[in-house]
This record gives C-alpha cells, structure tokens and sequence, in this order.
C-alpha cells in the first residue's frame, strides 16, 4: 500500500491546490460612507460600487426597453433588486465590527442602479439593526472571500463618516496584496496590533478592504 | 462483496456529506446575473497563499487590459494583435482558476489510463468546446433574442447543471469499469514502461474496446449479468500494448462525454468578454479574443494534466516487483481518480441543485 502514497499524494496535492486559486470576474470600484446619528451611534453603512465596463455591458444587456439608447434608473430598477437580493446570500461583502462584536445589519434600504459614463453603478445603504455607539473601534470590511468579485476602493476618500461624533477619526488599509509597499508596511506591523476582527484575520484578510474607525483616542 | 458493500458505504457517505458542503454555497452569484465557477474557495493564506495571490493580481491586469484592447478597437484595428496577445496570457492564468476542468480532466485521465498525447487531445477539445458554447449561447441569447442578463444567468446555470451531471455520470462508469474488474476499456502506453518480459499473465488478445462511454458501459454489465464479480486474477493481469492501437490517428474516440460534461458550462469571464465586445460593436474581434483564450487555457489544463499523467507513469516506472505489483499500483490509482471524478460530479451536483 505504501507504494501508492507517491502517486496518491501528487494527485492530491494538484486536485486540492487546483480549486483554490483566484478566478475574478467582477471588478468594482468601491468608495463607502459611514453613517452616525444626533446622539453619535453608528446607524447605517452606505456603499457606492461602480462597475467595469465589460460587466457593466453583460448586466445591462437587454435592458433598454424604450431603446433610446439611454438607461433610466427606472429601467435599471429590476436589476437593482436583483442585485441586493442576491447580495444578502453573501453578506453584501460586508463584515462590520463595533469593539470586537459583529454588527449584524437589517435588509438594505435606498437602492439604485445608475449609468456614469458607461459603467454601470449600484448605491445602497446597509442599516445596522440596531444603533450602536463605538466606545473604541470600529472595523468594516469590504470584500469576497471567493474573489468573484474584485473590489478595489477609490484612492481620494475611499471613506466618508456621515456626522460622526467629535474624537471620531477613519483609516483605509486596501487589500497588501494588491499593493506590494503596502502590503511591505503592513507586514512590519507586530500582528497583534494589525486590527482585524479574529474571523477574517486568517486566509482571507489577503483580500480585505479595511476601514478602521477610532473613537475617543 | 464485502469490499463492494464497504466502498458503496464510503461513496454514499461522501455523497451525502459532499451535497450538504456545496449546498451550502449560492450558486445564483453575487449580483444574480453572473455565477462563480463551482470550487471557488477563499484564496488562500497557507504555504501558497502568496502564488493564488500573484496569479489573481496577474489576471486582473491582463483583464483589463483584455477590455481595453476591445474597446480601442473602435478606433485603431491594431489593437487587434494587443488584442489577442493579451486574451492568450489571460486565457493561461485565467484557467489557473475554479473551474475549467482541470481537475475532473486530470483524474479521468488517471483513472480511463489515458496516454499523454490523448490527454492533451482531451484537453484542447475541452477548452474548445467551452468556447464554442459561450460563443453560440452569446450569439443566440444576446444577439439574436436580446435576452436580460438574467436570462443569459439562466441558461447558463441548466447548462452548469447538465455538466455536472455528465460529469457524475463519467465518473460513475469509470469506477464501475474499474470495480469491475481489470479489462480496461482503454488503451495506454504504461504498459511500454513495464520491465521486459514480466510474468506470464495472461495477456488479452484484444485489450481494448474502442466504445463511447455509455456504449463500455453496457458491455461491461452484460458481461457480468450474473453478479459475480468477473476476475481474471487483477494481480497476474499485464496490460500489453497493443502496437496497432498506438500507431491509430489521435481521436478523440471515447472521450467525448468527457469532454462535453467539462465544456458544455461556458466560462463566465467567455460570456462577459463577448457581450462587452458585442455592446462595442467589435463582435468578431470578441470571439476571435474567446478562441485564442481558450488556447490559453488549453495550455494549463493540458500541463496540469500531464503532470498528472507523467506522476503516474513515473511510479509505474519505480514499482518494483514485477507486473504483479504494477498492476496493483496501477489499478489503485484508476479506483482512486474514477471516485474523485465521481465525488467531485456529486460535490458540484449537488452544489449547483441546492442553489
């Protein structure tokens, strides 16, 4: 039987590293504001992702009922639904923490589809379930884990806080993957100051867009 | 029997527990008009995290270059070569990714005991075909009835589930083939690499039966109508070549369930590139950009498979003891590949039904 284990391993080696591997289709181009209300409690999440060209021409096609040529919010409407139905079975790529719990979020609220210059771009607000006042920290991430979708956020203010409360303060960390200096920096960080919420800070965190928000400092 | 009773055990188990894992998994896609290839997994952290990585930055630059290549084709059609250049690289790290059949190619090929040129045969023909569906599907869906990209989804999933089917069905004659006894439906060249003059097993006249899949399939259970496993001693069994098979023109013979169960579920990256470039007005140059990606890709399946094959061949080689221990080792390896081809039809099966 020992016999076996050299050609049993290859293959298993070469089946299990196969599927592993990265397979991007969809390209976003995220920006993300944070939302507070009068008495400083974190209420809401918005997100503005624009899509690539050539996804945008796929998801649009077929779309231009009057066929003028131009698309309506109106028209885009039904796709609209479609696509934060389909989000809430991945989490909208959403993962927020308020000092070390998880925020869950209620179904999201405000969302639309526009066209900008060819690319086709979804808004929408995730409302927390419940207002939640950081004491600390807050950390939102934004990405797949299965990397179907590539996000990447927007260099000139990828986040935005809405009336935040006064000592309120947000830092963007893109993916280190994407960014070798980054990635460089990131790495002479001890890891236990490297803030990440303990479920994504394994395999995954290669491809989190993180935000941190810190409060009262 | 037992050990027949004992593996049917083993496979339900699998079975079950592979349905439950990919159930798990949504299947309509993130935005509900696109769907990742099945087997997609977080990229990894681990020993090769950093390569997933690089390959994953890699094929986002050649993706975006691919596009824009597309879209510049409006102005200048130099762009033409930039064009396919790029959809050739793409296709190449492209295929590294989920999907794409590497690994159901790959243990076919270990478990029908392909040689290595057929298995290359296999794998370009596998990669055409998946270009050829997205092609058609495009032309029909987009171009001529002007579907939603709902609809596009749609199609393109009761394709996806056909596949997977056909690739439960490959797998499942492939271990009943293999259970069944030693007489292999199949040709290979390992049996060249065996030391000269093994034991005097009792070598088959006519070691091949050059029969489609389902066509092997009957023949093997009329064979064994009456239930009893038919055994011509697998350990003193010796595989010869036979010198006219390998001297046959390389067909496909055979291999197309294969080869459909893999292509028949077009690549969504296919299917983008060519309704962008159908929106262009460069429909031509997309499709012209889908058959020089499936070069590509063909390139990496192929690879992938002949380590594959060549993993095999060289522990053939290495087995010492004579035909008996070859055969064994052999036989091992085609039992194992046939029920991962089996077990991995089930896991995307199932995956792609719960959805």
């Amino acid at each position: 039987m020992t016999r076996l284990s050299g050609p049993a391993l290859a293959l298993a080696a070469l089946l299990a590293a196969s599927p592993a591997l990265a397979h991007p289709h969809v390209f976003v181009t995220a920006k993300a504001e944070m939302v507070f209300d009068a008495g400083g409690a974190l209420t809401a999440v918005r997100h503005i992702w624009q899509f690539d060209e050539a996804f945008s021409a796929y998801a649009v096609q077929g779309l231009d009922a009057n066929n003028h040529g131009v698309l309506t919010r109106a028209e885009l409407a039904p796709l609209a639904q479609i696509n934060v139905d389909s989000l809430a079975e991945y989490g909208f790529f959403t993962w927020l923490t308020v000092d070390g719990a998880s925020v869950d979020f209620a179904a999201p609220s405000d969302y639309f589809l526009d066209m900008y210059g060819g690319r086709l771009t979804l808004f929408f607000t995730l409302p927390a379930a419940s207002p939640v006042t950081i004491a600390r920290e807050a950390v939102l991430d934004v990405f797949d884990p299965e990397y179907f979708v590539a996000y990447e956020f927007v260099t000139d203010a990828p986040i935005t806080l809405v009336d935040p409360p006064r000592g309120c303060g947000a830092l963007f960390y893109p993916p280190p993957f994407l960014d070798q200096a980054t990635a460089a920096a990131l790495a002479a960080i001890p890891a236990d100051e490297r803030i990440l919420p303990a479920t994504l800070a394994g395999a995954a965190a290669d491809l989190a867009n993180t935000i941190v928000v810190t409060c009262g400092g | 029997m037992r050990r027949l009773t004992r593996r049917g055990a083993v496979l339900v188990v699998l079975g079950i527990a592979g349905v439950v894992v990919a159930g798990a998994a949504a299947a309509q896609g993130p935005f509900g008009i696109t769907t990742p290839e099945a087997g997609a997994s977080p990229v990894a952290g681990g020993l090769f995290g950093p390569i997933f990585a690089q390959i994953g930055a890699w094929q986002t630059q050649f993706y975006s270059a691919l596009t824009d290549a597309l879209g510049a084709l409006k102005e200048n059609g130099g762009a033409f070569f930039v064009l396919a250049g790029v959809s050739f690289l793409y296709g190449i790290f492209h295929a590294a990714g989920p999907g794409h059949g590497k690994a159901v190619i790959s243990a076919y090929l270990l478990a029908s005991g392909e040689t290595l040129r057929r298995g290359i045969l296999i794998a370009f023909a596998s990669a055409f075909v998946q270009a050829l569906v997205a092609i058609a599907l495009v032309t029909i869906a987009s171009g001529i009835l002007r579907v939603t990209a709902v609809t596009m989804n749609d199609a393109t999933r009761i394709l996806e589930i056909g596949s997977y089917a056909l690739i439960v069905v490959v797998g499942l004659w492939l271990l009943v083939t293999r259970l069944r006894g030693p007489r292999h439906a199949h040709d290979h060249d390992v049996a060249a690499l065996l030391p000269a003059g093994g034991a005097g097993g009792r070598r088959l006249a006519t070691p091949v039966q050059p029969a489609g899949a389902l066509r092997a399939e009957r023949v093997v259970l009329g064979r064994n109508g009456s239930g009893k496993m038919h055994d011509h001693g697998a350990a003193t069994h010796l595989h010869a070549p036979n010198p006219a098979l390998l001297r046959r023109p390389l067909t496909l013979r055979g291999a197309w369930t294969a080869v459909l169960a893999v292509g028949i579920r077009p690549c969504s990256g296919a299917l983008i590139v060519l309704v962008f470039a159908m929106a262009q007005g460069v429909y031509a140059a997309g499709i012209a950009s889908t058959l020089v990606m499936a070069v590509g890709t063909a390139v990496t399946v192929a690879l992938l498979a002949s380590l594959a094959v060549l993993a095999r061949d060289t522990a053939i080689r290495l087995t010492r003891g004579g035909s008996r221990r070859v055969a064994i080792v052999l036989r091992g390896v085609e039992i194992a590949a046939a029920l991962a081809v089996l077990v991995f039809g089930v896991l995307l099966l199932g995956g792609a039904l719960a959805a």
